[in-house]
């Protein structure tokens, strides 16, 4: 190159010459003598008398495109912080300036790190890109109010400096900082394990007695609805991690993120997809599943990960498909987290082990190259190729060949994204066990007086909070969960009011350790119950009556085995064929408990009745099983 | 109905010559004409220093593959046989000639006197062979070998006016502005490789020069007007055919393969003119645009023209440019010098300021955004491909399809990391194919 320029300067100041004397028939003749030394020797000349410039002694020689976009990673992460922003201002205006402390800790000391990093490592150094600072923000975002103020420090120092920087920095990371920060801060849950309800303004200087309040996920975790109104779960009146309690400002982040288009809609969709479907058909909670669905998909750090967290470029797939993928990963696994395993919260295991997939997702879901398979697009170009096949029969020959290959390309692609899926669930599967065991072995520890607080002592104290001004304001919301309270014992005079309410929380106040598992009892005993009395108003007529009590009596005890292990099953659920009693059970209880609750005992009385009617000695077999129904969880 | 293919991109279109009327530009002082712009070696110089020159005389010729004769642009005298360089930065033979003012034209300059029904394809093939005529883009292929491999299998012809790059309007223009010799043209092209059937393809901001070709074209069913859905890069052969046919071309197909031939529309009224007035390809029509353009236009230049000469011709400079590009800012070539010659195959020229500079900030890193991925028009994974071409790994660079890249640079342009892309994967071809010759 500069061989071939200086083969050239001689005819290029002959050019020059030519210019200037094009400019001397115009203006002066005197000029030009000086001008052209000056030109060879100084870089750039020009005449201002006549704006005219001349040109530069050298060009700049780059290789193309000479044009770019105006996007620049520094213009993508500014549009993070602005959609991350009103969520963690409405956390600051929930928990008070503490929170306001935690974000510019750890946004500083993210930056700081950043910096000392790359100078340590003779990078250039980069924080003007801002991604230290979205690392920050969704560190504190994603962190306890009352964390001690040291945490946010370490969480910086271990996202930037050990999983950003050694990685290589910036989109080399290979899970995200900001999540995997949270889960090694996770490992002292004296300071990660604290929270307090929204409203609670908490002071700059942490108080060591702040009131303790269960997050609605916690509530989850133990088989009840949180005692909040779906309006406050989605608008972020709720105890949690400083950034993630406002569903509501979250989306409105994502939208805007969307209409920026830094983000696509395929990750965000998919994971929060997965966990709605999910949970509509295997609701954890003895009520309505609906209700549970809305109370997973707005519990937790779900809205924020999802958003934020899991459309991180570094870490996720750059395929559409991928991304998809990716989503209904996260989706499976936190749901199984969620469901099965110990902690209440399960995004940010999920997303670091879907993170540790992004390569294998990315190879499967490599689009289809141009030509590779020869696609043919049928919509708006039938036309011409329809009259090229009718001149040429070359290529007749050759369009008859492709609807085959077509099929082909669908399935291939379909392959790929079946083998990921098979991947993620036996990923899926394995952790399932896993986390069923430890759970199962540490069920005798000590460790439930957590557990304890939040069942039994914090939920009056919640319902007393609830009654403040700020929260009593809706009552007669029609998702209010207000109307799942527990029933009043001394009320049951009607024997045949043996509904899910009483069996449940007569368990949890007699062992609150089986919670769970008296529940799902309580749930089957329930259903068996009704499923009875529905099967013997239908079969009485036909069928002797000692058939159906022998039924009730073979069926229950493969019911309970079984709904010990719905863990399993439900898990397992698309690799293995479940049986279709027990998908069916969970399905009539919810259809019964959500809405027909009053008319549901009333239906059974009237069947009863009919039955006594009817048939002399129907009344002796519900009994029957209205004893075992009630005497169930007693014998577990 | 438009037509168009998945992937690409928009581009803001920097319409400033958009509405502006061809100017023919006075010829210059000097020319300086390149004997080689193609692949073929370079044709061998007919003329002396000295000899008196007149318009349309051969000065070279060539009995080689791949290559095709020239022909002065200016009458005048030849003052030099010199290696210069190329707007590509090939060094090759240039004849310089001093323009006597005079604009004699040579006495081969004679219409063909045949009438088109009468002529057979050959005699077609051979007027475009003496007439010089390359392919009026980047590539600049001799259209008489196109041609010749192409009578007998293809059944249907392109052209091409779908110029998608921004600033780029001067196919428009000519479209717009010239539609009757566009269509002789493709009769021509018709005559000469016996198909039925020809395709304008125009880009939809375009509609304009599409509604006055309709209107010539009413009632024949031979040529058809395709509308493009305007968007990069649709002016490239593959995308232009996959928009068209719906069928995607493998990198090792060629277009003759699904009987398909592309011609740019300048080479299309190239060859017409040298039918009906046997003029060579000794001009063309160049946009003269940029911010540092005063007043940028589209100007018919004779070849051999300066750059500088034809920024002068627009105006002059207003601001001091920093680049000076040969072709559009997307796959155009900056060029070393102002005095670079306008080539068959200059499109445009342009000269951007500081203002087009990619803003230099923080050091290109890639964020895995996935932005290429999404406009790639090859369905390439182009972050896979440029990251395997840094660290060297060819192979696993070709496994991840670098040879069908067409380095039409929209990774490059939308790469927020400001990662050259486009021209890493480039490098990986070049080694590519060096290691392929090697196991040859």
């Amino acid at each position: 190159m500069n061989d071939s320029l200086k083969n050239e300067l001689p005819a290029e100041d002959e050019t020059l010459g030519d210019t200037d004397s094009s400019i001397e028939s115009e203006t002066v003749s005197e000029p030009q003598e000086e001008s052209i030394p000056a030109e060879t020797d100084t870089e750039t000349p020009n005449a201002p008398r006549e704006k005219t410039f001349s040109f530069p002694e050298r060009f700049t020689v780059s290789p193309a495109p000479h044009i770019r976009t105006s996007t620049t990673t520094r213009t993508i992460m500014t549009d993070v912080i602005i959609a991350l922003l009103p969520a963690f201002i409405f956390g600051v205006y929930a928990f008070g300036l503490r929170a306001l402390m935690i974000g510019i800790v750890s946004v500083t000391s993210a930056v700081f790190f950043q910096a000392l990093t790359e100078l340590i490592l003779r990078r250039p150094v980069t924080i003007s890109d801002f991604s230290a600072v979205v690392t920050g923000l969704l560190l504190a975002m994603s962190l306890p109010p009352t964390v001690p103020i040291w945490m946010p420090i370490v969480g910086a120092f271990f996202a930037i400096v050990v999983v950003k920087g050694l990685f290589g920095g910036i989109g080399k990371n290979i899970v995200n900082p900001a999540l995997a920060a949270r889960l090694l801060l996770l490992s002292w849950p004296s300071g990660m394990g604290t929270f307090v309800s929204a409203g609670s303004r908490l002071s700059t200087i942490a108080s060591a007695d702040v009131v303790a309040a269960a997050t609605p996920l916690s509530s989850l975790k133990e088989g009840v609805l949180p005692d909040i109104t779906l309006w406050d779960l989605v608008f972020g009146n709720v105890s949690g991690c400083i950034g993630e309690i406002s569903s509501v400002l979250l989306i409105a982040g994502g939208v805007y993120l969307l209409v920026r288009r830094v983000i696509t809609w395929h990750t965000p969709v998919a994971f929060l997809a997965t966990i709605a479907v999910i949970s509509l058909f295997f609701p954890q909670t003895a009520s309505g599943s609906i209700n549970f669905m809305l109370a997973e998909l707005f519990s937790g750090g779900l809205i924020l990960a999802a958003i934020f967290m899991a459309t991180d470029y570094a870490t996720t797939p750059v395929t559409s498909m991928g991304r998809f993928v990716f989503g209904i990963g996260c989706g499976l696994i936190t749901v199984c987290i969620r469901f099965f395993g110990r902690a209440p919260e399960g995004v940010t295991i999920a997303i670091l082990t879907m993170n540790l997939l992004v390569y294998v997702i990315d190879r499967l879901t490599m689009p289809v190259r141009f030509g590779g398979k020869n696609r043919e697009k049928t919509k708006k170009t039938a036309e011409i190729s329809q009259k090229a096949t009718d001149e040429s029969p070359a290529e007749s020959a050759i369009s008859s060949e492709q609807p085959k290959k077509k099929v082909f390309v669908f399935d291939n692609r379909l392959l790929s994204t079946l083998i990921c899926a098979a991947v993620i669930l036996l990923l899926y599967a394995v952790s399932c066990f896993a986390g069923d065991r430890i759970h199962d072995n540490t069920v005798t520890d000590p460790d439930p007086a957590e557990t304890n607080i939040i069942t039994n002592e914090i939920l009056p104290e919640e319902t007393t909070e609830t009654t403040t001004p700020e929260t009593t304001a809706s009552p007669e919301t029609s998702n209010d969960y207000s109307h799942i309270q527990p029933i009043d014992r001394t009320n049951t005079d009607n024997p045949v009011q043996i509904i899910p309410g009483e069996t449940v929380y007569v368990t949890e106040t007699e062992a609150p350790i089986e919670s769970t598992e008296a529940e799902e009892t309580s749930e089957t005993s329930e259903t068996s119950e009704t499923a009875e009395t529905s099967e013997t108003a239908e079969t009485s007529e036909t069928e002797e009556t000692t058939g159906p009590a022998e039924t009730t009596e073979t069926e229950e005890p493969e019911e309970t085995e079984e709904s010990d292990d719905t863990d399993e099953q439900e898990e397992s659920e698309e690799t293995a064929d479940p049986e279709e009693t027990t998908e069916e059970v969970p399905a009539e209880t919810e259809t019964t408990t959500e809405s027909e609750r009053p008319e549901e005992t009333e239906e059974t009385t009237e069947t009863e009745e009919t039955t006594e009617a009817e048939e002399s000695e129907e009344p002796e077999e519900t009994t029957e099983a209205e004893e075992t129904a009630s005497s169930e969880p007693a014998i577990l | 109905m438009t037509y168009t293919f998945g992937g690409g991109i928009r581009l803001e279109e920097h319409k400033n010559t958009r509405d502006k009327w061809v100017e023919t530009m006075p010829a210059p002082k000097t020319v300086s004409i390149p004997l080689c712009r193609h692949a073929g070696a370079p044709a061998e110089p007919t003329v002396k220093v000295g000899d008196a020159v007149k318009i349309g005389q051969c000065i070279a010729d060539t009995n080689g593959t791949l290559s095709c004769p020239v022909h002065a642009s200016v009458s005048g005298k030849v003052i030099a046989i010199e290696e210069r360089t190329t707007p590509t930065g090939e060094t090759v033979p240039h004849v310089v000639i001093e323009n006597d003012m005079e604009d004699a034209l040579h006495s081969d300059v004679q219409p063909f006197e045949k009438p088109l029904s009468d002529t057979e394809p050959e005699e077609i093939v051979d007027i475009i062979k003496n007439a010089g005529i390359t392919g009026m883009d980047a590539a600049s292929f001799p259209t008489h070998e196109k041609l010749r491999a192409a009578i007998g299998k293809a059944d249907k012809i392109i052209i091409n006016c779908a110029q998608c790059e921004p600033f780029l309007h001067a196919d428009h223009r000519l479209t717009l502005e010239n539609p009757a010799s566009v269509i002789n043209g493709i009769k021509i092209l018709i005559k000469a490789l016996d198909v039925h059937k020809a395709y304008i393809a125009i880009g939809d901001d375009n509609a304009a020069a599409a509604r006055k070709i309709k209107k010539l074209i009413r009632g024949s069913r031979m040529i058809s007007v395709c509308m493009l859905k305007s968007k990069y890069p649709m002016g490239d052969e593959r995308t232009l055919i996959c928009s068209l046919t719906g069928r995607e071309l493998p990198s090792e197909k060629s277009p003759l393969d699904v009987g398909c031939i592309v011609f740019n529309v300048q080479t299309c009224v190239a060859i017409y003119n040298a039918f009906a007035h046997g003029m060579p390809l000794v001009k063309r029509i160049v946009t003269v645009s940029g911010d540092a353009v005063k007043k940028p236009k589209n100007v018919l230049v004779p070849i051999g023209t300066s750059f500088s000469d034809v920024i002068d011709f627009a105006g002059g400079l207003k601001r001091e440019p920093t680049k000076i590009i040969e072709g559009g800012p997307m796959t155009g070539q900056a060029v070393s010098h102002s005095n670079t010659p306008v080539t068959k195959g200059t499109t445009a020229i342009l000269a951007l300021s500081r203002r087009f500079e990619a803003p230099v900030g923080t050091p290109a890193a890639c964020i895995r955004c996935g932005r290429c991925v999404k406009s790639c028009p090859m369905h390439l994974m182009p972050n896979y491909i440029a990251g395997f071409a840094r660290k060297g790994e060819v192979a696993k660079a070709e496994r991840f399809g670098a040879m069908a890249c067409i380095e039409c640079g929209v990774c490059s342009y939308v790469c927020p990391g400001r990662v050259e892309i486009t021209n890493c994967i480039k490098t990986a071809k070049a080694e590519i194919k060096k290691l392929t010759e090697t196991e040859e």
